[in-house]
């Protein structure tokens, strides 16, 4: 069983979370993402999440899941080791929305963008899920690597911008720009859908790819992906760089540098 | 949730239906012969026998199995990710209940067909690109007019001829372009040869045939045969088009589309030409203008020996002429081929210059 923790939820379009440790209790958190903690909070460092079993082996496989989410290979676990109530706060890395998943309510998993993920109670496991949809992956936004969230304690994942929660009946159906997806039940099929002439895929197209998200299930979207945010602000900047637009891989292939680069080289 | 639910035999999934929590609640049930039957505070969901229950793999990964039903109060799911539960289930529900996953079957695979050529396409061109490098180059050089190299080499030589000291009245510039013009006889390129303030022994070639030599060169020379040798080699890269291939190398594939739609007057090309004075040949490209230029000498009727002794003579001194064996990489293997390549029994007539006059009082 995962600890049991009160939580409260500060701020507007900054938050932060406050949680509550009993005695005892812990919660883990991506290192990195800790606001403040009071004292009687003791901290360890530890691969992965700290539910890895089966020793070393175990640990090692864990850690290189975390490389390969491009996650610090690191999580942090505070444990209340005083004999009152203490709290620790974990702050949101942009502007958005803390989102509190209780995964005991919602089937013990939780899938989402490999960046959502905030804190959680100790006993939470954060583990990743390879999207193995080609398109999905593709044309996702989010590439191949979801992250999964397993348990029955709180985990709070982040959305960017504005949250919407949403419940999708048997069947329903729900197109979503690639970008705003945070997170899902299990029980949604995700996929990719084109939409739209192959010539403007080709040449340039956000939008042109939606994920599709069919109930039953809960889904979770956000109203600014981080990407998008990121892109308007290096567009916006004096210098140029290798900006990639949204959703077109191909644009970015034949950005010159990739096959220049291969051309390149001489056998000199 | 009463005792029923924590026994050992009860399977777990997320049911969704009218009257429960939007998400979903976390239910057990068990299965048999009957049908399904829910557990604790769900006991009162009925589920209709096996053969009506519309069943899919589906979910995050296609990782659950979901089964589907209507009652009167509305449509419920069953949504379960334990693979001990779904074998229970799977032995239970019939095969033709089994409906596909995703959305409407048409959209989906037209969607799926754009998707996939968009993927794969991209992993071809770039796997193609990698392994048939040399002949996807070959192919679009041969896509380039000689009227566009010429345009090409004539902007490029306008940029380099500013930072060049061309001497057109030198004593030896008649005697080069005489040279040339026997070396590239019958050529497709009008050939312009100069001759150039430079105390590098050097000497380069840019597309389209404008042939630089340096004072350095003619001065290092003993004789106009060892001359005309650096020449015939030089026009060689010319008329094999080495400095277009290296550029369709650099520049990539991109580039050399521009240039097979003919846009060389664009910003694309003017950033490039530019580039075209700093090429370097490959080793291979280096032989192959050897050789052709031997039989080039040959054809000619010139002494091709001048091409050897010059090159030896060049490799022999080190770091006194690095230039143009740094621009024209040496090797013994390579000369080991030039004097191969040497006509064997036949006379040439001496090249009637007063060489020694005529290269200069340089050093
Ligand atoms: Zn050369």
């Amino acid at each position: 069983m995962a600890d049991v923790i009160d939580y409260e939820i500060f701020g507007t379009e900054m938050q932060y979370v406050e949680v509550e440790l009993d005695p005892g209790e812990a919660a883990i958190g991506e290192a990195g993402s800790m606001m403040y903690m009071q004292d009687g909070i003791a901290l360890e460092t530890v691969f992965g999440d700290g539910n890895q079993q089966g020793g070393l082996f175990g640990k090692l496989l864990g850690a290189g899941k975390r490389l390969l989410t491009g996650e610090s290979l690191f999580m942090t676990i505070y444990s209340n080791q005083a004999s009152g109530k203490k709290r620790v706060a974990f702050a949101a890395p942009y502007p958005g929305k803390i989102v509190p998943i209780d995964l005991s309510t919602i089937g013990g998993t939780f899938i989402c963008q490999k960046d959502a993920f905030l804190c959680a109670a100790r006993g939470v496991s954060v583990g990743i899920a390879f999207q193995r949809k080609l398109g999905a992956g593709f044309f996702g936004g989010e590439g191949f690597i979801m992250q999964k969230l397993e348990g029955n304690g709180l985990a709070f994942v982040h959305a960017g911008g504005t949250l919407l929660k949403r419940d999708l009946a048997p069947g329903e159906l729900l197109r979503v720009d690639t970008g705003c997806l945070v997170g899902m039940q299990p029980s949604v099929d995700y996929d990719i859908e084109y939409v739209g002439k192959i010539k403007t895929a080709l040449f340039g197209g956000e939008g042109l790819f939606f994920a599709t998200l069919r109930g039953p299930g809960t889904v979770y979207l956000q109203s600014l992906p981080l990407s998008r945010l990121a892109s308007r602000i290096f567009a916006a900047a004096p210098q140029r760089g290798g900006s990639r637009e949204e959703g077109s891989v191909l644009g970015g292939l034949l950005g010159g540098a990739a096959l220049g680069g291969l051309l390149g080289g001489d056998d000199e | 949730m009463s005792v029923g639910a924590l026994q050992s035999t009860a399977l777990r999934g997320q049911l969704y239906g009218p009257g429960l929590a939007p998400a979903g609640v976390p239910t057990t049930f068990s299965a048999s012969a009957l049908g399904l039957e829910f557990n604790g505070d769900n006991a009162a969901v009925t589920a209709p026998t096996w053969h009506r229950l519309a069943w899919r793999h589906g979910g995050f990964n296609a990782t659950q199995l979901i089964v589907e039903w209507t009652t009167d109060a509305g449509a419920y799911s069953l949504a379960v990710s334990d693979a001990a539960a779904q074998s229970v289930l799977l032995a239970h529900l019939a095969p033709a209940t089994q409906v596909a996953a995703g959305p409407s079957r048409g959209t989906r695979t037209a969607s799926n067909a754009v998707i996939a050529v968009l993927v794969v396409v991209p992993l071809l061109l770039i796997g193609l690109l990698v392994w048939q490098a040399d002949r996807l180059i070959d192919w679009a050089v041969a896509k380039i007019p000689v009227e566009t190299e010429i345009t090409l080499g004539r902007e490029a030589f306008a940029q380099q001829r500013t930072r060049l000291a061309l001497e057109d009245s030198h004593p030896a510039a008649a005697m080069v372009r005489e040279l040339g013009a026997r070396l590239g006889r019958g050529s497709k390129y009008p050939y312009e040869f100069h001759i150039a303030r430079d105390d590098t022994a050097n000497a380069f070639a840019m597309p389209g045939g404008f042939v630089v030599i340096h004072t350095g060169l003619l001065a290092r020379a003993d004789s106009a045969e060892e001359l005309a040798g650096v020449m015939a080699h030089e026009i060689q890269h010319v008329e094999r088009r080495h400095g277009l291939r290296g550029l369709v190398h650099a520049a990539g594939w991109r580039v050399a589309l521009s240039v097979i739609l003919g846009d060389t007057g664009g910003s694309l090309a003017a950033s490039w030409v530019e580039n075209l004075g700093a090429l370097r040949f490959s080793r291979s490209q280096e032989t192959d203008a050897d050789l052709q230029g031997v039989q080039a000498l040959v054809r000619a009727d010139i002494d091709p020996r001048g091409m050897a002794t010059f090159f030896r003579k060049m490799a022999a001194d080190g770091s006194a002429m690095p230039e143009l064996l740094s621009s024209h990489p040496a090797s013994e293997a390579r000369f080991a081929e030039v004097e191969a390549a040497m006509p064997k029994g036949r006379v040439f007539p001496r090249l009637a210059y007063d060489y020694a006059r005529l290269r200069g009082t340089t050093k």
